[in-house]
């Protein structure tokens, strides 16, 4: 009997090992183990104080974003270079290829390569974190507490970000990225980077008020080799320029009412390619 | 009931539709940017919601014209950094609009460049542009 009920103790274990499962843990039981996120100190939030000043809104440069589909497209190989011609085409034609209109986020790289709505950054111990306007659920963590990548990162749409600071400058490390996240150059032109993309990073002010990006991209099935591009934010100050907030998914919506005389969201058609559609 | 049922419809032929779901963000090669058509009327409504803020009018090319008509711009916070509020255009203005149109020239509609609210001669303009660092 007890040989039993050790060998089921010993199963209970091993599928609590396995799974988890509160089920099966005696009531009462705390689950122990891993690390632990310290408490910041006054020291902490007094370190913060010695970074550069990041404060502010940021506003993408869009005539560099519009500028560098042509001066420096992305070092697309051969299975991907006709389906990029193929969507320049459709553009021409009036006939965008949609790969961001569903309001699923634009995700790593495409946020720092096409997204034109403003953003900020946010400093607080042990992490740098990116939120932005509009183009919905835009929002980067960047652990800059020591913490190497997980052995297997869950696939997110904007990575598992690290970063250490070199003087003013931020050095991020990004992998665990969805393969379904866009390599976007525009919003009608980009190929999902189909897994196992890194993207290394060195964000800094140039000129006090100017933040530049330089970003280097390894997509291994996507592009023949890394590619480097920097990208630019300008910063405003101005309290009305506050970033707002933007639910993306709000556009599909029209203000309605139910049978009850409550006011409700009201799901209203749009065109194929995204946009209202107007009267005929 | 009628809201209710009509949101029922709309949410069942788009997805018996199959294929490419419609959605509300989008790139704008759809209007031909190459032109600009000058619309008057007066404002019956402005959505202002992300990504895209809609105004819609009754009016059309000529005066005296009166039919719905649309124009999409940018996302509300992009208008504030050129100079627009939430109601900076408002129901019973009488407005005139440049925009974009369609590439399919029967729709009322396009893409809106500048609408100038006749009353006061205040217009706004509504491309996004690169601009100076503010506010030092």
């Amino acid at each position: 009997m007890k040989y039993v009920l050790g060998a089921v103790s010993a199963l209970m274990v091993a599928y609590l090992a396995a799974t988890g499962s509160p089920a099966q843990v005696p009531k009462g039981t705390i689950i122990k183990g891993g690390v632990m996120n310290p408490a910041p100190t006054a020291k902490d939030y007094a370190d913060l104080g010695k970074l550069p000043d990041w404060s502010g809104v940021w506003d993408p440069k869009t005539s560099d974003q519009n500028a560098q589909i042509r001066t420096n497209p992305p070092p697309w190989n051969a299975k991907v270079q006709p389906q990029v011609q193929k969507m320049f085409a459709e553009f021409r034609a009036g006939k965008p290829r949609p790969i961001v209109v569903n309001c699923l986020p634009h995700g790593m790289p495409s946020w720092m390569l096409i997204t034109h709505n403003p953003m900020e950054i946010l400093f607080t111990p042990g992490r740098v974190t990116m939120l932005g306007d509009g183009d919905g659920n835009r929002l980067r963590r960047i652990y800059t507490d020591g913490r190497p990548h997980p052995e297997e990162p869950d696939p997110t749409f904007h990575g598992h970000s690290i970063g250490h600071w070199e003087g003013d400058t931020l050095v991020v490390d990004t992998v665990g990225i969805l393969p379904q996240s866009f390599i976007a150059i525009s919003e009608a032109v980009g190929v999902p980077n189909n897994g196992d993309m890194h993207i290394a990073e060195r964000i800094h002010v140039v000129d006090k008020d100017y933040l530049h990006d330089d970003m280097v991209i390894t997509a291994p099935h996507v592009l023949t080799k890394p590619w480097s591009t920097t990208r630019q934010w300008v910063r405003q100050r101005a309290r009305r320029l506050d970033i707002v907030e933007g639910v993306c998914l709000q556009g599909s919506f029209v203000e309605g009412k139910d049978e009850d005389g409550n006011a409700i969201f009201v799901p209203e058609e749009r065109s194929p390619y995204g946009n209202f559609i107007p009267p005929k | 009931m009628k809201q209710y049922l009509k949101a029922i419809g709309i949410v069942a032929s788009a997805l018996a539709g199959g294929g490419q779901a419609a959605w509300a963000h989008h790139s704008t090669s759809m209007f031909d940017h190459a032109k600009t058509v000058t619309v008057h009327g007066i404002v019956t409504e402005v959505r202002w919601v992300n990504p895209h803020v809609t105004l819609w009018i009754k009016g059309g090319l000529k005066e005296g014209d009166d039919a719905v008509w649309g124009f999409e711009t940018t996302s509300p916070g992009n208008l504030v950094r050129r100079g627009w509020s939430r109601t900076s255009i408002k129901p019973g203005d009488k407005v005139t609009i440049e925009m974009s149109p369609m590439r399919d020239s029967d729709s009322r509609g396009g893409a809106l460049k500048k609408v100038t609210i006749d009353a006061t001669g205040v217009s706004f303009q509504s491309n996004i542009r690169d601009e100076a660092p503010g506010g030092q």
